[in-house]
C-alpha cells in the first residue's frame, strides 16, 4: 500500500473498503473482543465460529471479525450477525457450543436463534 | 423520534469494526474529517467548529475543549503539544479503555485535528500500562496510520505533519491530573503544581499543551464528519452531545451505555439497566468516582448535564457509574472511596495527605461503632477544609464521598454513632446475628459452617450464638435454610 497522497486517494480507498466489508454478499459475524470480552471467553466463541464457517465451507461470503466491546457487559461474551439487507442481531451468553448453533441456524438456515438474542438497544449517530 | 434510550457518537465504531484494520475504520469515513480540515479549513475554522458544537471536556472537569484549543493555538513556543489522557482510574470506569480497544483510529484523527487547530506537531498518548490490550491496539492503529500517510509527515500532501507517541504510566491515580501527567510524561514525580500557569501556557516541556480525555477526543472526528449544528442540537442548554457511562454495581444490565446529555438517571438505572438486582429497592447511583458523590433516590428524575449532577453535590466526573441497592451502607461507600484516595494521594499537600487519612480513620471509627456525635462535627468540618486547601483536584474533591453521604444519608451516619447499628447489616462489627428458638430446628447446619466454632446447641434442639466469640462474618446467616438467623 502507498500512502494517500490527497482528499481524493483518500476517498477513493474509502469507496473500495467500503465495497470490501459491506457488499451485498457480504455476511459478518463479529464478537466482542474487548479486554472483557476476552476475559469472559470470547476468544474460544472466535475460534468456535471461524472453526464453523471453515467446516461448512462458507469462508467467501461470512466474514469473522474481532471488535472492540459492544456495551453488554452483563450477557458476555456477544456476537453481531449481519446479513445484507436484514436488521443485525445481537446475541449474548454465547460460548463455543452456542456459537456452533448461530452459525448453522442464523446463516446457513436463516433462523434467528431467538432465545439467545439480546435487545439491541441503542441507536447510532449517521 | 425514537424510542431507543441510547446514542453513540463517541462509540459509533466500538464493537462495529475491526480496530487492528485500519481499513474498517476508512470504509466508515474514517480519515474524512481530518481530510476535509486540511483541504478546506484554516485552524482557526476548527477552533470554531467545535466552539459551535459546544464539546466539553469529558474526563471530568468538562471545559469547552474549542476553547482550550483557542489558548493553546494564541500562545506562542517553539514547539506546541497534544497529549490523549487515557490514565483512567476511577474504580469502575472502562469508558476510555473500551474506546481504545474498539476504535483506536478515532483517537489518532482527532489528535491530528487538534494538532491541526492549535499549531502543535507532536502528540502523546499517556495510557497505563494496565491496559495492554489497548496499547497493543494503539500501537497497530499508529503504525497503520504512518503507513497510508495519515500520520507522518506531510498528511494527505497538505503540508501539515503529526507524529504520535505513547507513553506508559504506572497506574497513580493522580497522573490523570494534567499538570501531574506533564510531569509523568518529563519522566519527573507524578506530582501536581498550582495552576496557573495552565498547560495552555506552560506545559509539556514548558510549550503550550493540550490536554484532551479519550471520549472527548472520540467525540471530534464524528463532530466535523456530522456537522457542529446537528451535534449541538444533542443534549441540554449547556451540555451538547452525548456521555458514556459506564453502569457497574447492583444493576441487572451491567455494560457501557452512551445517552444524550439530559437523560435522566431513572432512565439510565431502569431502562437501560433493567432495575436492580435480586428485585431490591434502588438506594443511590454513585457518579464522579472517588470525586463524585452518592445521588439518593428524589433526584433519579433529574436530567443530568454537567451542571446539574454539580448542584445535587455529585459530578459528571468521567463516567463511571455505581448502582447500589438498599443493602448498601453508606458510611462504608464512603470509607470505601477514601480508603481509596488516602492510597492514592500524592502526598504533596498536607490537607490531603493528612487529612483524608484522618477522614478515613474517623470513618473507619465509625463504622466499628466507636464514633461520637463530635467525628461527625469534625468530619464535615474536616472535610470542608480539605476541599478548599487541597492544590488539585484529587484532593479538592476527595471529601466528596462523604459530604454527600452525610448531606443525603446523615441518619445513617447518626443509627452508627447514637444507636451503634449499621442499618444495612455491612458493617460487621455493629452487626448482631441471633438464632429465633421458634424457627430454629436443630439441623446443625450454622454450627458446621460456623468458623469460630461459637454455636452450640444439640441435634433437634434449638441452637445459640455466643455474642462473645462471634466474629460476624454471616456464615451461619448463608447456611441457615429454615430463615432462623436474624441479622440485626
Amino acid at each position: 500500500m502507498k500512502k494517500l497522497k490527497n482528499i481524493e486517494e483518500l476517498k477513493d480507498f474509502r469507496d473500495k473498503c467500503a465495497e470490501k466489508f459491506s457488499g451485498p454478499d457480504k455476511i459478518r459475524i463479529i464478537v466482542g473482543m474487548a479486554t472483557c470480552g476476552i476475559a469472559a471467553g470470547a476468544g474460544e466463541v472466535f475460534d468456535s465460529i471461524a472453526g464453523e464457517v471453515m467446516k461448512l465451507g462458507l469462508g467467501d461470503k461470512v466474514t469473522v471479525v474481532r471488535s472492540g466491546c459492544m456495551g453488554a457487559c452483563h450477557a458476555e461474551p456477544t456476537v453481531e450477525i449481519s446479513i445484507p439487507g436484514e436488521e443485525s442481531v445481537l446475541y449474548g451468553n454465547i460460548d463455543s457450543q452456542r456459537a456452533k448453533v448461530l452459525v448453522k441456524n442464523h446463516i446457513m438456515r436463516n433462523e434467528v436463534v431467538t432465545e439467545l438474542v439480546l435487545e439491541k438497544a441503542y441507536e447510532t449517530i449517521s | 423520534m425514537s424510542t431507543k434510550k441510547q446514542l453513540r457518537i463517541a462509540l459509533k465504531n466500538c464493537g462495529v469494526i475491526d480496530p487492528e484494520n485500519i481499513e474498517e475504520y476508512i470504509a466508515r469515513d474514517g480519515y474524512m474529517a481530518i481530510a476535509n480540515i486540511l483541504t478546506e479549513m484554516t485552524p482557526e475554522d476548527v477552533i470554531e467548529e467545535l466552539k459551535k458544537s459546544g464539546l466539553r471536556g469529558r474526563g471530568g472537569g468538562g471545559f469547552p475543549t474549542g476553547l482550550k484549543l483557542e489558548f493553546a493555538r494564541k500562545n506562542k513556543g517553539k514547539k506546541k503539544y497534544i497529549i490523549c489522557n487515557a490514565d483512567e482510574g476511577d474504580p469502575g470506569a472502562f469508558m476510555d479503555r473500551s474506546i481504545l480497544e474498539g476504535d483506536p483510529h478515532s483517537i489518532l484523527e482527532a489528535m491530528v485535528i487538534c494538532g491541526y487547530a492549535v499549531g502543535a506537531g507532536n502528540g502523546y498518548i499517556y495510557i497505563r500500562a494496565e491496559y495492554p490490550l489497548a496499547i497493543e491496539r494503539l500501537k497497530i492503529a499508529i503504525k497503520q496510520a504512518y503507513k497510508y500517510g495519515l500520520l507522518g509527515k506531510n498528511i494527505l500532501g497538505s503540508g501539515f505533519s503529526f507524529d504520535i507517541e505513547l507513553k506508559y504510566g504506572a497506574g497513580a491515580f493522580v497522573c490523570g491530573e494534567e499538570t501531574a501527567l506533564i510531569n509523568s510524561i518529563e519522566g519527573n514525580r507524578g506530582e501536581p503544581h498550582f495552576k496557573p500557569p495552565y498547560p495552555a501556557e506552560k506545559g509539556l516541556w514548558d510549550m503550550p499543551t493540550t490536554v484532551n480525555n479519550v471520549e472527548t477526543l472520540a467525540n471530534v472526528p464524528a463532530i466535523f464528519n456530522m456537522g457542529a449544528e446537528k451535534f449541538a442540537s444533542i443534549g441540554t442548554k449547556t451540555s451538547k452531545g452525548t456521555k458514556v457511562f459506564a453502569l457497574a454495581g447492583n444493576v441487572n444490565n451491567v455494560g457501557l451505555v452512551e445517552v444524550p446529555m439530559g437523560t435522566t438517571l431513572r432512565e439510565i438505572v431502569f431502562d437501560i439497566g433493567g432495575g436492580i438486582t435480586g428485585g431490591k429497592g434502588f438506594k443511590a447511583v454513585q457518579t464522579g468516582g472517588p470525586s463524585g458523590g452518592c445521588i439518593p433516590v428524589q433526584f433519579l428524575d433529574v436530567p443530568i448535564d454537567y451542571e446539574s449532577l454539580r448542584e445535587i453535590g455529585s459530578m459528571m466526573g468521567s463516567g463511571g457509574m455505581i448502582i447500589m441497592d438498599e443493602d448498601t451502607c453508606m458510611v462504608d461507600i464512603a470509607k470505601y472511596y477514601l480508603e481509596f484516595t488516602t492510597d492514592e494521594s500524592c502526598g504533596k499537600c498536607t490537607a490531603c495527605r493528612i487529612g483524608n487519612k484522618r477522614l478515613f480513620e474517623m470513618l473507619e471509627k465509625i463504622t466499628e461503632g466507636k464514633g461520637t456525635e463530635e467525628d461527625l462535627v469534625k468530619l464535615k468540618e474536616l472535610g470542608e477544609i480539605i476541599k478548599d486547601t487541597s492544590l488539585c483536584g484529587l484532593g479538592q474533591s476527595a471529601p466528596n464521598p462523604v459530604l454527600s453521604t452525610m448531606k443525603y444519608f446523615y441518619n445513617e451516619y447518626e443509627a452508627h454513632v447514637r444507636d451503634k447499628i449499621c442499618p444495612a447489616g455491612i458493617c460487621s462489627s455493629l452487626t448482631k446475628f441471633e438464632i429465633n428458638k421458634d424457627k430454629c430446628i436443630g439441623c446443625t447446619l450454622c454450627a458446621k459452617a460456623c468458623p469460630a466454632a461459637c454455636i452450640s446447641g444439640k441435634v433437634r434442639e434449638p441452637h445459640e450464638i455466643d455474642q462473645d466469640k462471634c466474629i460476624k462474618c454471616g456464615a451461619c446467616y448463608k447456611a441457615c435454610k429454615f430463615d432462623a438467623i436474624t441479622k440485626s
